[in-house]
């Protein structure tokens, strides 16, 4: 069952890739992270899970306008390619799956214990 | 965008250095813009601190580039190191009687070296021990007699006194007396050499202090002594010596020998200077057995040596200048009336072991040009060796052509076999260092000999007999 290998935070950046559409570059996305999930993202850790997605061929990534505040760098802009829809699909619907195998009295039954 | 806004440099070119190439333009770019960002909401401090915490977590894995970034193709120089070391390996075994040869002169050269710079920095380390050792000058005396002039080490008593009083350049003055007596203790009768007849000030010139009794007064009495810590085991022991008595035939008014006091013990002096000493004694003593030595008559009796410490800043060349009518002052009657003319020079302590050319040393010294003619010797047996191992390096030579030759048709570059060859022979360096580190391990029964000044004895023309 490895045909879909994608981990936690890649999950989020791919969705946020998703969010953002056309406007999916490195300090947008890191953002949009911070302000959506309230949680810190350094550079380091979002661009090697970009480099990750990357290589597995979830995203692609093209130059963009290169603006004065970047002392000329180009924009990475990031797009989810069909194989990157396809593996975030796999997870939803796993995750779908396991959460509807959980029995109703799971949760009421912790509850009670926790008593 | 104001122009010196700008992060710290020295992290913008660690990243560039550091980040993939493909990746730099795209990541710096992000890292420059949230910067410029930051600058304006969080101040520039503030930004300049989240930079190079950002720069410091983007060295990880997947952003850092390959450690040996292809030019052409991909090369594993480790593999490479591996192997060549192999090679070297197996050729010094394949070739052992060479390799033996190869190891062993380079060794012995190495050795020799060695011990040639131990023997060196040994002799320019003499009298270094001492904190005032610029400031020490000896006082020497030339005598011009009516068959020639003598320069000597020694002058007279009452000097030292005299010259603390009458100049104000000098801040300390020690007289020094050296004996070899016969020493009585417990019925039995030991020659003692080296000891010391000196005054109190003699632990505020010299470097040397007690270990037991008190430096200002041990050497104030008369018939009062301080041993060596080995002295002090020689004659009592592990019993304590303090106040104890020895018999010494020295200085006794009745030809049976005078009995001295010990006021203190103190750790064996260093043997790197230019006298040592197993005791030392007062040498108030020679003045209450012989006053005269302090009379008029004392400034003839040139048989002590005398030490004067300098005050700070004082030109001892140029206050030597002004000794050698000293003498007249005092002794000017007699003076006509004395064949010999005297003149006295200021010696500092640093020419007194290497550099010294007066006559009736306190010990035997050596020579500066021992110590050069020695210092060349070693650097060229270094050279004799280095060439020795590049002879038979070449000597070599002819067959590895083979083996160069196949290297290069399946493809290895200048640079790969030189540096297989520097391999080799610092492999074959490595091992020699690690037999002549052994050898070194006696080099501590050899210092010994050297400081007993065989070679001195062996190479000077005419031995120096210690003064008398």
């Amino acid at each position: 069952m490895k045909k879909f290998q994608l981990g936690e935070f890649e999950e989020i950046v791919l969705l946020i890739i998703g969010v953002l559409f056309k406007d999916a570059y490195g300090v947008s996305i890191k953002k949009a992270i911070e302000e959506k999930l309230s949680r810190g993202v350094s550079m380091g850790a979002l661009h090697t899970a970009l480099v990750r997605l990357e290589d597995k061929g979830y995203i692609k990534s093209y130059e963009g306008e290169r603006t004065d505040e970047r002392a000329g760098r180009p924009k990475k802009y990031f797009q989810i390619t069909n194989l990157g829809k396809q593996a975030m699909e796999y997870n939803r619907d796993t995750r779908n799956d396991l959460w509807k195998a959980i029995p109703k009295t799971a949760f009421g039954l912790k509850f009670n214990g926790s008593i | 965008m104001k122009k010196n806004i700008a992060p710290p440099r020295i992290f913008q070119r660690f990243f560039c250095w550091f980040c993939r190439p493909q990746l730099r333009d795209s990541i710096e770019g992000d890292l420059l813009e949230l910067y410029h960002e930051r600058v304006q909401t969080k101040g520039k401090r503030k930004a300049d601190l989240l930079f190079m915490i950002d720069v410091l977590l983007l060295l990880r894995p997947g952003i850092i580039r390959s450690v040996n970034q292809p030019k052409l193709t991909h090369q594993n120089q480790y593999s490479m190191l591996k192997n060549n070391l192999k090679i070297g390996w197996r050729n010094i075994i394949k070739d052992r009687a060479h390799s033996l040869l190869n190891i062993i002169s380079l060794c012995t050269g190495l050795t020799c070296f060695i011990f040639i710079a131990l023997w060196v920095s040994d002799e320019l380390s003499y009298d270094k021990f001492n904190t005032n050792y610029d400031r020490i000058v000896r006082l020497t005396s030339n005598i011009k007699t009516e068959t020639g002039t003598r320069s000597t080490a020694m002058t007279s008593a009452p000097m030292a006194k005299a010259l603390a009083q009458d100049y104000s350049e000098v801040e300390n003055a020690v007289r020094i007396k050296m004996r070899e007596e016969i020493i009585t203790h417990n019925g039995q009768q030991v020659l003692q050499p080296g000891i010391l007849m000196t005054d109190p000030s003699f632990f505020d010139i010299f470097s040397y202090r007690l270990d037991r009794g008190d430096a200002a007064s041990a050497l104030k009495e008369p018939y009062s002594i301080v041993l060596t810590q080995s002295a002090a085991k020689k004659y009592f022991g592990d019993s304590d010596p303090m106040g104890q008595t020895l018999l010494l035939n020295m200085y006794d008014s009745s030809g049976t020998g005078a009995l001295y006091k010990i006021t203190g013990v103190m750790p064996d002096p260093v043997q790197n200077a230019h006298f040592t000493f197993n005791m030392l004694s007062s040498f108030k003593t020679i003045e209450v057995a012989h006053p005269e030595i302090l009379t008029m008559d004392g400034w003839g009796d040139g048989s002590y040596y005398t030490y004067l410490l300098l005050k700070k800043n004082v030109d001892a060349a140029v206050f030597s200048k002004k000794i050698p009518w000293f003498y007249e002052k005092y002794v000017g009657e007699l003076f006509s009336i004395w064949k010999p003319i005297y003149t006295y020079q200021l010696q500092p302590l640093s020419d007194i072991y290497l550099r010294s050319t007066v006559h009736d040393e306190i010990a035997p010294t050596g020579s500066i040009t021992k110590v050069y003619v020695f210092s060349l010797i070693g650097i060229f047996i270094l050279l004799l060796a280095g060439i020795n191992y590049t002879n038979l390096a070449t000597a070599r030579a002819a067959g590895r052509a083979k083996e160069v030759s196949i290297k290069k048709v399946i493809g290895a570059g200048k640079g790969q076999l030189i540096s297989q060859f520097l391999l080799e022979s610092a492999t074959i360096t490595f091992i020699a260092c690690f037999f002549h580190w052994r050898w070194l391990c006696f080099a501590p029964c050899f210092l010994p000999a050297y400081r007993k000044k065989y070679f001195t004895v062996f190479f000077a023309a005419a031995p120096v007999v210690p003064g008398s």
